[in-house]
């Protein structure tokens, strides 16, 4: 299982380890400010923007095979059914 | 079989793993689980016992040495598929025969209406006298119970506090804080192991073990520690910042 072939330089790991690094900043600076709802989807933003960041990068899957990204996006698209069905509960208990 | 018994009973007396039998229905419902539990047991001892001799029997024994290829065989795979499959149908039919055997009532059965209110039981009898928070019913015949509510539905408290999204006793304290220690609990564990592989790997790394052909285990143990790091990318907003702003 030779999944990356790739080698990373450590110029972009610093990279992307700084954007990282902002990414936190934001992350708290935002939540500062009292959004109401959006505070949420800033906060969630900014973490799904490190995501994208972490999982190409540090996880390699950015030099992976495809059979690699279809694991990756099932994993995800799992997610989005756990996070889906649970929210579909919550957001209509109040419909009653 | 009789010192069993005694083991259990003193086991029981202590802990109460199986409580009394109090309804006709009891036995079947402990004979399923009877069935769960031995086949747990059964396969995760085997499993395990598997495990350990096949790691004893195919250790490597002396560093050049490269393991035959492994040929598949049909008749095998059918084996072990099959069979599971067959416990667990019989897992899945008996349970579903015995659920649906405890939800319905015999026929025979005199229906007695219950009202739960704020903050007593009324209990109409068929003939039509009326009891509080007390229930007489005939001698050796069956009988059923229609179980209704009356309060408390507007609040969400039916079918039970426990199934309110904000703590019935204050605000959102027991859930919050329920949610912050498994979460950072469970990180906290998942960090120590990743501690423990990167040293490994660290040492063995050290000792020159990894070559340009053979470096997979610093590249998994990378993607382990990268889906701490993006767990932890989520759980700190979540846990930390968001609502917090007052």
């Amino acid at each position: 299982m030779n999944t990356s072939e790739h080698i990373v330089s450590p110029r972009l790991y610093v990279a992307v380890f700084l954007a990282l690094m902002l990414g936190t900043a934001a992350t708290v600076w935002v939540a500062r400010f009292d959004l109401g709802q959006l505070n949420i989807v800033a906060a969630m933003a900014i973490a799904v923007t490190k995501a994208t960041l972490v999982v190409p990068y540090f996880m390699h899957l950015r030099y992976g095979h495809k059979l690699t990204w279809v694991f990756a996006a099932a994993g995800v698209i799992w997610l989005v059914i756990l996070i889906g069905l649970t929210m579909a509960d919550i957001l209509t208990r109040a419909l009653g | 079989m009789a010192l069993i018994s005694v083991l259990l009973a003193a086991i029981q007396s202590e802990l109460p793993l199986f409580p009394d039998r109090t309804s006709s229905v009891a036995r079947n419902v402990d004979h399923l689980y009877f069935y769960l539990v031995g086949v747990t047991l059964f396969f995760s001892i085997l499993i395990f016992l598997t495990i350990f001799y096949f790691a004893i029997r195919y250790r490597r024994r002396h560093a050049g040495e490269r393991p035959l290829p492994i040929a598949g065989s049909l008749p095998l795979e059918l084996v072990w598929s099959i069979i599971p499959l067959c416990l667990t149908m019989i897992m899945f039919f008996w349970g579903a025969a015995l659920f649906f055997h405890l939800l319905q009532p015999p026929d025979d059965a005199t229906q007695f209406t219950v009202v739960a209110k704020q903050w007593m039981w009324k209990v109409q009898h068929p003939e039509g006298q009326r009891e509080i928070n007390e229930l007489h019913v005939p001698f050796g015949r069956r009988i059923k119970l229609k179980i209704e509510y009356s309060h408390k539905f507007h609040d969400r408290l039916v079918p039970g506090p426990n199934f309110l999204f904000a703590d019935p006793r204050g605000e959102h304290a027991e859930l919050f804080y329920s949610f912050y220690f498994a979460m950072t609990g469970f990180l906290a564990l998942h960090m120590i192991v990743g501690i423990g592989i990167l040293a490994v790997i660290i040492w063995l790394a050290h000792r020159g073990r990894f070559t340009a052909d053979y470096y997979n285990p610093i590249e998994n143990t990378g993607l382990y520690w990268h889906f701490v790091n993006i767990v932890w990318t989520f759980l700190f907003p979540l846990l930390y910042l968001v609502g917090h702003h007052r």
